[in-house]
C-alpha cells in the first residue's frame, strides 16, 4: 500500500449567514477522503456538494469547523509549511493578468524558495512543458482561456512539487486545450507527481484519473477506480450479418448485442455463425462514469 | 526576503492595473493649482500663493491617493480572487500582509516624488524659490501615510469599500476634528474623553503629523521628533498588519 500523502478527516465545515451569523449552513458533513502517492484522483460532485469547499479547506483558504486534514503527516498544516510539498493550480480567473508570464514565474519561483541561479533555467523548462515558451514574454491579459489555465498549472508545477491540486481544470477549455492540458497531467503522473482534480468534467476524470472521488451533500458517498466501471459479468458482442439477431442494436455499419455472461455470450456466438455472421469484437460491459455518477448522485438511498 | 518579492508583485500590479492613469490627472490638478495668477497682483507674494496651493492640492492628492491604494490593495486581490493563487504559497498571511502593504506604499512614494517634482519645476520656472528642504518637507510626511495605508488596508478587509473610504477619511482628514464634539481638535494635549482618546489612537497620525508640519516650514527639520513620529507611525503600520493577517486566516478567501 502507498503512501498517504493527503487526508481528510471527517472534516466540516459550516457558513455562517445573516444578521448575528445565526443562520448556518452546513457544506462539509465529515468528509473522508485519503490521496495515496502517485494516485491521480478525480473530485466530482454536483453543484453545491462541497467539492470548491474540500479544496479550499485542504489548501487553507477557508478555516475548517471540525474534523481534520492530514498533509505529508502534519495535521491541519500552516501554509508556509503546507506549500513546501503541495502545489495548487487555480482557475484562470485567479491569476493576475497585468504580468507577463515569465514575470508571474520569477514572482511565484522566488516565493517557493527557488535558487536564483536555477529559477531562470526552470521557467523556461516549465514553459516549454505547458507549450507557453512562444508567449512567455507577453502580458497574460492577451491570452485565450487554454493559455491561462496553462500558466495556472505552470506555476503549480514549478516547484516541482510531490501533490498538486487542481481546480476546474478544464472549465471553459475547447477540445484541443482540454488535450493538451491532459497531455501535461498524464506526462506528470508517469514521472511520480500525485494530483487531486476537482472537477465536474466527468469525461476528463474518466480519462485521465486512476481513483474518483464522489462527493454529496457535504459527504464523500463513493470511491472507486474507473476499473470499477466495468461490469464483472456483461459482454458487448460487436458482428456482422445479413440478417440481425433479435435484440440488436446497429452501430455504423455493424450489430451490438449483449451477452449476460459467458455461457450466453457462446451461445450467442454460436448462432451469429448459424446465420452466416461473423463476430467483429468481443468486450466486456462497461457503465459509462456519466451514467453511474447520475445514478448515485440521483438516488436518495445513497448513504450520506 | 519574501515580503520584498510580495511588495514587488503588489508594485506591478498598482502599476499596470491602470492606477498609474491617476496619477497623471494629479498632476493635472497640481499644474492648475500652481499655475494659478491672479492677474491683478502678479507679484512674488501671489505666484507664492500659487505654489502653497500647488502643495495643498499635491498633499490632497497624496493622501487620498493613500486611503484608495490601501483600500484597493489587498482588498482587490481578494475581490478579484487572485490572492487565491498568492496566498497558496508558502508565505505567511503576515508576510503577504506586509508586502502588500510595502509595495501600495512604494506606489504612494512614487506619486509624491512626481508631485513634488511637478511642483518645484513650476515654481522654479515661475521665479519662486524654493530650497532644496522643500522636498525634505514633502517626504517627511510619508511615514504617516505607511500607518495610513496600513489601516485602509486592514478596514478595507472588514468593512463594505464605501464604509472604508468614509472611516479612513473621518480619522485621517485633519479638518474632521474641528468640526467633531464642539470644535474638538485631535491633539495630546486635548483630549476631552475615553471615546475620543480611542478614536484619536485608532486615527492613522496623519492628521496629527499635518499639524506639526505646517510649524516645520516655519521652523528648522525637527529631526528627532520626526524620528520618534516615523517609528511610532512604522510601530502603527505593523500591528495593523499583524491585525489584517489575523483576520485574514479566519476569512474565506
Amino acid at each position: 500500500m502507498s503512501e498517504i500523502l493527503l487526508e481528510c478527516r471527517d472534516l466540516v465545515k459550516t457558513f455562517s449567514s445573516g444578521l448575528f451569523r445565526r443562520q448556518k449552513v452546513e457544506a462539509l458533513r465529515g468528509v473522508n477522503l485519503k490521496v495515496r502517492r502517485g494516485d491521480v484522483y478525480g473530485f466530482l460532485g454536483e453543484n453545491g456538494a462541497g467539492k470548491t469547499t474540500t479544496v479550499r479547506c485542504l489548501i487553507g483558504l477557508t478555516p475548517i469547523s471540525g474534523g481534520g486534514i492530514v498533509v505529508f503527516g502534519a495535521e491541519n498544516p500552516q501554509p508556509e509549511n503546507l506549500f513546501r510539498h503541495v502545489s495548487y493550480c487555480p482557475e484562470e480567473t485567479n491569476i493576475f493578468t497585468g504580468l507577463t508570464a515569465r514575470e508571474l514565474l520569477e514572482i511565484y519561483g522566488k516565493l517557493y524558495g527557488i535558487e536564483k541561479a536555477k529559477l531562470g533555467d526552470r521557467i523556461d523548462e516549465v514553459l516549454e512543458a505547458v507549450n507557453l515558451s512562444e508567449a512567455s514574454d507577453r502580458r497574460i491579459s492577451g491570452y485565450s482561456k487554454g493559455m491561462r489555465q496553462r500558466v495556472g498549472l505552470a506555476q503549480a508545477i514549478l516547484p516541482d512539487p510531490e501533490l498538486i491540486i487542481l481546480d476546474e481544470p478544464a472549465r471553459g477549455l475547447d477540445p484541443v486545450g482540454r488535450r493538451q492540458f491532459r497531455d501535461i497531467i498524464n506526462n506528470y503522473a508517469t514521472r511520480g507527481a500525485t494530483f487531486f482534480i476537482n472537477s465536474h468534467t466527468l469525461s476528463e476524470v474518466e480519462r485521465t484519473c486512476n481513483r474518483i472521488g464522489i462527493i454529496k451533500k457535504g459527504r464523500v458517498v463513493r470511491e472507486l477506480a474507473p476499473d470499477d466501471l466495468a461490469e464483472t459479468k456483461g459482454f458487448e458482442v460487436l458482428y456482422q450479418a445479413a440478417q440481425p439477431l433479435p435484440g440488436s442494436e446497429s452501430r455504423d455499419r455493424l450489430q451490438a448485442i449483449q451477452a449476460s455472461d459467458t455461457k450466453d455470450l457462446s451461445v450467442i456466438c454460436a448462432r451469429i455463425a448459424e446465420i452466416g455472421g461473423s463476430v467483429d469484437s468481443v468486450a466486456r460491459r462497461r457503465v459509462s462514469l456519466e451514467d453511474y455518477f447520475i445514478k448515485v448522485v440521483g438516488d436518495e438511498e445513497v448513504i450520506s | 526576503m519574501k515580503i520584498l518579492v510580495v511588495a514587488r508583485y503588489s508594485w506591478l500590479r498598482l502599476a499596470r492595473a491602470h492606477y498609474i492613469k491617476a496619477l497623471w490627472a494629479m498632476c493635472f490638478f497640481v499644474f492648475m493649482a500652481v499655475s494659478a495668477t491672479n492677474t491683478s497682483a502678479d507679484t512674488v507674494a501671489a505666484k507664492m500663493g500659487s505654489v502653497e496651493l500647488g502643495i495643498r492640492v499635491a498633499r490632497i492628492c497624496v493622501w487620498l491617493a493613500a486611503i484608495w491604494v490601501g483600500m484597493s490593495g489587498l482588498s482587490g486581490e481578494l475581490s478579484s480572487f487572485t490572492a487565491r493563487t498568492l496566498l497558496t504559497k508558502p508565505i505567511r498571511r503576515f508576510t503577504a500582509v506586509m508586502g502588500i502593504l510595502i509595495g501600495s506604499f512604494l506606489f504612494i512614494v512614487l506619486i509624491e516624488f512626481v508631485l513634488s517634482a511637478e511642483i518645484y519645476v513650476l515654481a522654479q520656472i515661475r521665479g519662486v524659490p524654493l530650497g532644496g528642504d522643500f522636498f525634505l518637507l514633502q517626504f517627511s510626511a510619508l511615514p504617516a501615510v505607511f500607518s495610513l495605508v496600513a489601516l485602509a488596508q486592514l478596514l478595507s478587509i472588514l468593512l463594505p469599500r464605501p464604509l472604508t473610504g468614509f472611516f479612513m477619511i473621518g480619522l485621517s482628514y485633519e479638518g474632521f476634528w474641528d468640526y467633531f464634539a464642539n470644535g474638538f481638535e485631535a491633539s495630546e494635549h486635548n483630549i476631552i474623553s475615553v471615546v475620543m482618546r480611542v478614536i484619536y489612537l485608532l486615527s492613522p497620525t496623519y492628521s496629527r503629523f499635518l499639524m506639526n508640519y505646517r510649524e516645520f516650514v516655519k521652523l528648522a527639520f525637527p529631526l528627532d521628533r520626526w524620528l520618534l513620529h516615523s517609528g511610532s507611525c512604522i510601530l502603527y503600520a505593523v500591528v495593523c498588519c499583524m491585525i489584517t493577517a489575523l483576520v485574514l486566516q479566519k476569512k474565506d478567501i
